[in-house]
């Protein structure tokens, strides 16, 4: 009897025991990204007699490389192959895609990185929000004009300190004891690395300090991460070398190493990332070999305005020449030194300022093989970027074809003439519909003459017909306008089930037809209209390129009499309002019918 | 042994006995695993024709569908049963915690509940193309089996007051309409409104919306009136239970 009781007790214990495992096995083995979601069966692509920078930095014989499904499939001296798109890569050099070790991914960043011929992009603090999307981006190697973006997302600062400046959120940290979980924090919203920023003994510039420093330092390593640091001092660069840091994010420019720090440097391994291209804006000393009157023209509008900018004064402790003297000094002595921008800081522009970068470090003493390996095959290894770096038969179909020979001459690697990313060809124009111009009206329709916005905006009528619904709305002009104004935009509309998220109403957007153009509306803080109807809710959808799914929302409440309301475009979650398409209006999901008045529809700076 | 000790022992010895009760009787265990998730497979693989998107929508549906089935069913007409045949006045009098009894059945329903919620969550996974963030595959799997507890209540309600005949009947109609009306098998949005006000009536309707809200379904939600309707819910179905527990029949 006893020892039936045990194993019945048993038999409830090793059941939950071991469907708890098996939930636990289960919920971390489902997919967390989306496995071939467009399967693209893009024809695959034949480089012939190009010349290969390899692992080394130097050439090798011409040989042919096959690219297909957006990966090095073979190379050999010669391959045949049908139904392959050709480029004849005579007196070409094919270089792996280039990565730039330290950037600040926003606006056009990633296709003006990927036009210049930079394909991996390592970020070193934006705004976190945007990581899920990156993420997914890089995950599959799938025909895009953008390049891969790994990122240390938020950076670890002190209240007020660097990094807040920019009016994206960040937490800031106050004391060491905060620092695990927000090292958690950063893993779960998809951070690759930790950065954070060690600026102490600036009066106007709060820093963390130093124990909060080292609890960053250990919560990283503790979660299994890089923990990388912004500093800007020889004394700084000491102390988070002694506190274990895997690498600095600038070269101190303020005095020369030390012996000592430069064997700690080595003796630990760390690796240094110079962005001598920052530097070298600061200490106004940035000149671009080769940014001829052709590449210029290349430059998006993001990377003329940033290229341009100035620092407007040198800064005490940024001595070009002594950063220069430092990466000489770290490379001499084996530290790994990687090319990184800081594009889009002041003088520096995403996608050009890496070859700036090249030239510089050529300047500092590497070899234009030893430049080029800083900027492919050194990052690759360090941030464990498996195929990504080198040009061998299963890596990525990252590559960039340059005329001349750039380990002879560094400045070559700005001859482009293909750029392939995922196997694909990149266009190196700036695409009109990826910079748009500034929206040329900032009102989207008062009804006075005409349906017509009197500028490139359509009025229509958007309903779920679109998705398979049932539901109607009619849309006409009707003398019956808010305050002064003569007519306004009535709409009928009737929800209708049919569609499991039914919607009617109406929608003033650029037309459809021919591809719209999204135009920019950065400069515009509120949407502003009138609106009066049937009492109830509406949402009000703000429409931008490339977004999918349901458009970012708010919900407003409508009622008999005449109301202005003025939204926040910064409340459209979501929207790139450099690439706005338009509005909508519209009623549901609850079911019925309904009367809207609309009026006087403006963007307001 | 403590007070504590000796329930805990019971219920776990008692839990044992149900598992195996349940095992051996696939006829109870296949229909109740295998019908979400084959509704599942049709409704959110099949006839979605691979759009992910629409698999994800369902997959917080059909996980709140799967845990109906062990509780409603398996619970509510075990107990109507055993009653029915004088076994709940035997284990009243039994020297054992007469709590050992329920709560044995409701360990037991959880764990078959949670297999059931498994099964959908890895046909959505590996077979629908269904990809979320790890935390909120975590937390839509434990709004799922949590959302077990409220049907429960009822599955115990049904057994604690009819005929193992008459619970069969009520424990089906009961299914299906919280199933369809709550939303589970198709949005509520097809509806007509009248359809659509009766579903606030039903705990499986907020249970759905919460999965939703986890999950990231799109469209707006009020996710902390959801959950108060739903402690609610479960707050007046514990005191039913409680009064059927006192008021049964035999």
């Amino acid at each position: 009897m006893e020892t039936s009781k045990i194993k019945l007790r048993n038999v409830a214990l090793i059941n939950i025991s071991s469907l708890a495992l098996a939930l636990t096995v289960l919920v971390f083995s489902l997919p967390t990204e989306r496995s071939n979601a467009v399967a693209t069966s893009k024809p695959a692509m034949l480089i012939k007699h190009v010349r290969l920078v390899n692992k080394e930095g130097l050439l090798s014989e011409p040989k042919s490389i096959l690219l297909r499904d957006g990966l090095i499939e073979r190379i050999d001296t010669s391959i045949d192959a049908t139904d392959v798109n050709f480029i004849d890569g005579t007196g070409l050099t094919a270089l792996p895609g280039l990565i730039d070790s330290h950037t600040h991914s926003y606006g056009s960043a990633l296709t003006d990185a990927a036009r210049f011929g930079i394909t991996t992009v390592l970020d070193m603090f934006t705004d976190h929000r945007s990581l899920s999307e990156t993420r997914q981006a890089r995950a599959t190697p799938t025909a895009t004009a953008k390049a891969d973006l790994f990122s240390a997302g938020m950076l670890a600062t002190a209240k007020g300190g660097h990094g807040t400046q920019f009016g994206i959120p960040i937490e800031t940290l106050s004391t060491p004891a905060e620092a695990p979980a927000w090292v958690a924090a950063r893993k779960a919203e998809g951070s690759d690395y930790i950065k954070l920023v060690y600026m102490p003994g600036i009066p106007s510039l709060p820093s963390i300090d130093r124990a909060t420093a080292r609890a960053v330092i250990d919560a990283g390593h503790a979660e299994g991460m890089l923990v990388v640091a912004h500093i800007s001092t020889h004394s700084a660069a000491e102390a988070m070398v002694e506190d274990g840091i895997d690498g600095l994010v600038h070269v101190f420019a303020d005095r020369v190493v030390s012996e000592d720090l430069l064997a700690q440097i080595k003796a630990k391994g760390v690796f240094i990332i110079p962005t001598l291209s920052v530097i070298a804006a600061i200490d106004q000393d940035n000149r671009v070999a080769g940014l001829d009157s052709a590449t210029r023209s290349l430059l998006s509008p993001m990377q003329e305005q940033t290229i341009d900018s100035s620092f407007g004064e040198s800064l005490e402790g940024f001595s070009l020449e002594i950063a220069l003297k430092n990466v000489q000094r770290f490379f001499g002595d084996s530290v790994p030194i990687l090319a990184g921008s800081d594009a889009p800081n002041p003088g520096t522009a995403h996608g050009i300022s890496l070859h700036h970068e090249l030239q510089l470090l050529v300047r500092a003493g590497l070899t234009p093989g030893e430049a080029m390996q800083a900027a492919s095959i050194t990052p690759a290894r360090i941030f464990e970027l498996e195929g990504r770096g080198v040009i061998e038969e299963g890596a990525r179909a990252d590559l960039l074809l340059v005329e001349g020979d750039p380990s002879q001459s560094v400045s070559a690697t700005l001859n482009i003439k293909h750029i392939l990313k995922n196997g694909q060809s990149v266009s190196r124009e700036v695409a009109a519909s990826k910079i748009f111009s500034e929206v040329s009206a900032d009102l989207l329709g008062d009804f006075e003459k005409s349906m017509s916005s009197g500028q490139e905006f359509e009025w229509s009528s958007s309903t779920d017909k679109l998705a398979g619904g049932n539901s109607v709305a009619v849309l006409s002009r009707v003398e019956a306008g808010a305050g002064e104004s003569g007519y306004a935009l009535k709409i009928d509309a009737e929800v209708k089930s049919g569609f499991a998220f039914p919607w009617a109403g109406a929608s003033v957007a650029l037309p459809q037809i021919g591809g719209a153009t999204p135009v920019d509306v950065s400069n515009y803080q509120t949407m502003s209209f009138d609106i009066k109807g049937t009492p109830g809710t509406l949402r009000v959808m703000a429409f931008g390129a490339g977004a999918a799914g349901i458009p970012p929302t708010q919900t407003i409440t409508v009622e008999q009499e005449w109301q202005t309301h003025n939204l926040k475009l910064s409340g459209f979650t979501g929207l790139q309002t450099t690439q706005f398409t338009g509005f909508g209006f519209v009623a549901g999901p609850a079911l019925g019918e309904s009367t809207i008045y609309l009026d006087n529809i403006k963007l307001l700076k | 042994m403590t007070e504590f000790a000796k329930t805990s022992n019971a219920v776990l010895i008692e839990t044992g006995t149900e598992i195996l009760k349940t095992l051996r009787a696939p006829e109870f265990l296949i229909p109740t695993l295998i019908f979400p998730v084959a509704f599942y497979a049709l409704f959110g693989v099949v006839l979605s024709s691979g759009d992910a998107r629409n698999a994800t929508y369902l997959l917080a549906t059909y996980g709140i569908f799967a845990t109906m089935g062990p509780s409603i069913f398996g619970f509510g007409i075990a107990v109507a049963n055993e009653r029915e045949h004088g076994w709940l006045d035997l284990k009243r009098a039994a020297p054992a915690p007469s709590a050992s009894y329920v709560l044995a059945k409701v360990m037991t329903t959880l764990i078959f509940a949670s297999m059931a919620v498994a099964l959908v969550h890895a046909v959505a996974g590996f077979g629908a193309g269904v990809a979320l963030p790890r935390s909120t595959w975590v937390a839509l799997m434990g709004v799922h089996i949590v959302a077990t507890l409220p049907f429960i209540l009822i599955g115990l309600t049904i057994g604690f007051l009819l005929r193992a005949s008459g619970a069969v009947a009520v424990a089906n109609l009961l299914f299906m309409g919280l199933a369809v009306l709550g939303g589970l098998w198709i949005p509520i949005a097809v509806f007509p409104s009248i359809m659509q006000s009766i579903a606030q009536l039903l705990p499986s309707f907020h249970l759905a919306e919460i999965a939703l809200h986890v999950s990231g379904a799109p469209g707006e939600r009020d996710v902390q009136f959801h959950l108060l309707i739903t402690l609610v819910m479960t707050t007046v179905l514990l005191g039913i239970t409680l009064f059927a527990w006192r008021h049964q029949k035999n």
